[in-house]
């Protein structure tokens, strides 16, 4: 356990003193900000007759809507995760660390644990650096907790995925471009799986939506906390660590 | 039989037990054997390539091997690898350094992977930053060191949790001469109470830090002995250095008459070096004939064989064999 939060802290460390770090950590909350605002004006001009009609609160949509910063959140992560992620084990092949990581007693898990605990970690300053959007409505407004907390929720499971896919990739590769590129990949069928729905008919259409990475996060957005989200978020993750330290245990190193 | 096996395990502190790697069909390494007591430094030798990196890799557990296995205290690297892996301080070829953290933090992180107890963790990072002489530098970050620091730093974080053994593979590789004197006294300086590897390809480095060596070559073990040993075992062939006071241009000639010598050479005016082999009466005709000649010996020395001759005489042998 000790040894977990050893590269825990030091991938946290690593990523503080990194440029390249803080360019993906600035652009996601710039992302964030940007979308904060346009999602704000949205339904600012809304007319507040079709307001009424809406069964959750307005300054609710603002954070979890299908125009609040919950979709904006998807982007966010798409765009600065991979990034982040691209560096844990492709790094340590490329300068050799390596070699100290798996010649010093720890098992391929608790290796991928550090890893992966890390770069969460990382993930979660960046979201709790997005806490003051929520404040804003909080402030001028009264926002339903419920849906905020489980939009939230939503975000860190989708970022944990695309984490848990992206450290998969860094370990197959000492090249971050190549990481990058591979994590990619993976995420591309499941987010793209959506606009397939409605071409197949059922059963179809409902296991492709039950796949469907994207509607699993507007579902959390507005509050639905689905069990069978949850299974299908749990079971990427795991399923990918899984995998990376069946990788790191075959060490076809050269 | 417990007891054995436990009696085993204190007096080597690794056994190499017939480790072999393939690479598809390609043999990098073949039945390496060989076995290291407490306090001993072994010299891993042989020239690039001979699968020196590859049997270190095999026995710190990097590599897996593909057959054959490795004992490190007692523990198999195979079937017990996180308690064998604890007792094993490993440099390789280029320090394992992360350039952004200070000397201290990256090794109280080393310390903390090796499972390193709490309480005794700052001592024990304490010992290494002095045992490798980084007292000035511990507060700087590791990539603005110089390579020779880096690679105290390397040392550093391969003693940090007292480990029965120590592998160092290549530990003087692409440092100035300066760097490499202070590297070996380094390591010299844990002698009696240390078990240490040193992996190499320079022969020097093995006759002044080891006390035993096992010479490998295109994946075999080809000699393993003391180095006193191994030099002895060449006497057969020998090198004669000769001097003159008078040069004429015929002594070359007698010199090769001499019955078993094989090669002269002339290295300078009036200086011979004469290899043949025939001990003690070898050189008594050398004499006689320089001094026949006419030529005024000033000069008949034996050298010593050198880890070299062993190396080229042993690696020759082999070659002639295959």
């Amino acid at each position: 356990m000790r040894a977990v939060l050893a590269i825990l802290r030091r991938e946290v460390q690593a990523c503080f003193v990194s440029p390249v770090a803080y360019v993906f950590m600035v652009a996601f909350l710039g992302i964030m900000a940007y979308g904060f605002n346009v999602g704000l004006q949205f339904y600012a001009r809304m007319p507040p007759l079709l307001a009424e009609q809406s069964e959750a609160s307005l300054r609710t949509h603002v954070i979890g809507g299908p125009r609040g910063i919950i979709g904006w959140a998807q982007t966010a992560i798409l765009l600065s995760l991979p990034g982040l992620s691209m560096r844990l084990f492709s790094e340590e092949r490329r300068s050799g660390t390596i070699e100290l990581l798996l010649t010093s007693p720890l098992t391929p898990a608790q290796l991928v644990a550090g890893k992966f605990l890390g770069a969460l970690a990382v993930f979660a300053c960046i979201l709790v650096l997005t806490l003051p959007l929520v404040g804003v409505v909080a402030w001028k407004g009264d926002p339903e907790w419920g849906p905020t907390g489980t939009a939230y929720a939503g975000i860190f499971l989708f970022g944990a995925v695309v984490l848990a896919m992206g450290v998969f990739a860094s370990a197959l590769t000492e090249s971050q471009f190549v990481a990058l590129v591979v994590t990619y990949t993976i995420l591309t069928p499941l987010l793209a799986i959506r606009f397939l729905v409605g071409m197949l008919g059922n059963p179809w259409d409902d296991i492709l939506m039950g796949l469907s990475l994207r509607h699993a996060l507007r579902q959390f957005g507005v509050g639905l906390v689905d069990t069978h989200y949850l299974v299908l978020f749990g079971t990427l993750m795991g399923g990918f660590l899984f995998l990376t330290a069946r990788v790191l245990d075959s060490r076809r190193w050269s | 039989m417990g007891s054995r096996a436990a009696r085993r395990a204190r007096v080597f502190v690794v056994e190499a037990d017939r480790l072999t790697k393939l690479y598809g069909s390609r043999v990098a390494v073949s039945e390496v054997t060989f076995r290291v007591g407490k306090g001993e430094i072994l010299g891993f030798l042989g020239p690039n390539g001979a699968g020196k990196t590859t049997t270190m890799r095999m026995i710190t557990g990097f590599l897996p091997p593909t057959s054959g296995t490795a004992r490190v205290a007692g523990y198999d690297i195979r079937s017990e690898p996180l308690e064998a892996k604890a007792r094993i301080g490993y440099l390789c070829e280029s320090p394992p350094v992360y350039r952004e953290m200070t000397v201290r933090s990256y090794l109280r992180f080393v310390a903390d992977i090796k499972r390193v107890a709490r309480a005794r963790r700052d001592g024990l990072v304490d010992r290494a930053v002095e045992l490798c002489g980084l007292d000035g530098v511990a507060h700087r970050v590791v990539g603005h060191l110089s390579k020779g620091y880096r690679q105290r730093v390397g040392l550093a974080q391969a003693i940090v949790h007292e480990p029965d053994v120590l592998i160092l593979d290549e530990p003087t590789a692409g440092l100035d001469p300066r760097q490499v004197v202070d590297i070996r006294q380094t390591i010299r300086g844990f002698a009696g109470e240390q078990t240490v590897i040193l992996s190499t390809h320079i022969l020097p480095e093995v006759t002044v830090t080891c006390s035993r060596a096992v010479i490998i070559h295109a994946g075999r073990v080809v000699a393993e002995d003391t180095i006193e040993n191994l030099t002895a075992g060449v006497g057969r062939m020998e090198t004669v250095r000769i001097r003159v006071a008078r040069e004429d241009g015929g002594l070359e000639a007698r010199l090769l008459g001499v019955s078993g010598v094989r090669h002269v050479s002339r290295d300078g005016p009036g200086s011979y070096a004469v290899r043949g082999e025939g001990g003690d009466g070898l050189r008594e005709q050398l004499a006689a004939a320089v001094l026949s000649s006419g030529a005024g010996l000033v000069e008949l020395v034996r050298e010593r064989a050198t880890l070299e001759d062993v190396f080229l005489e042993l690696v020759t042998e082999e070659e002639a064999a295959a």
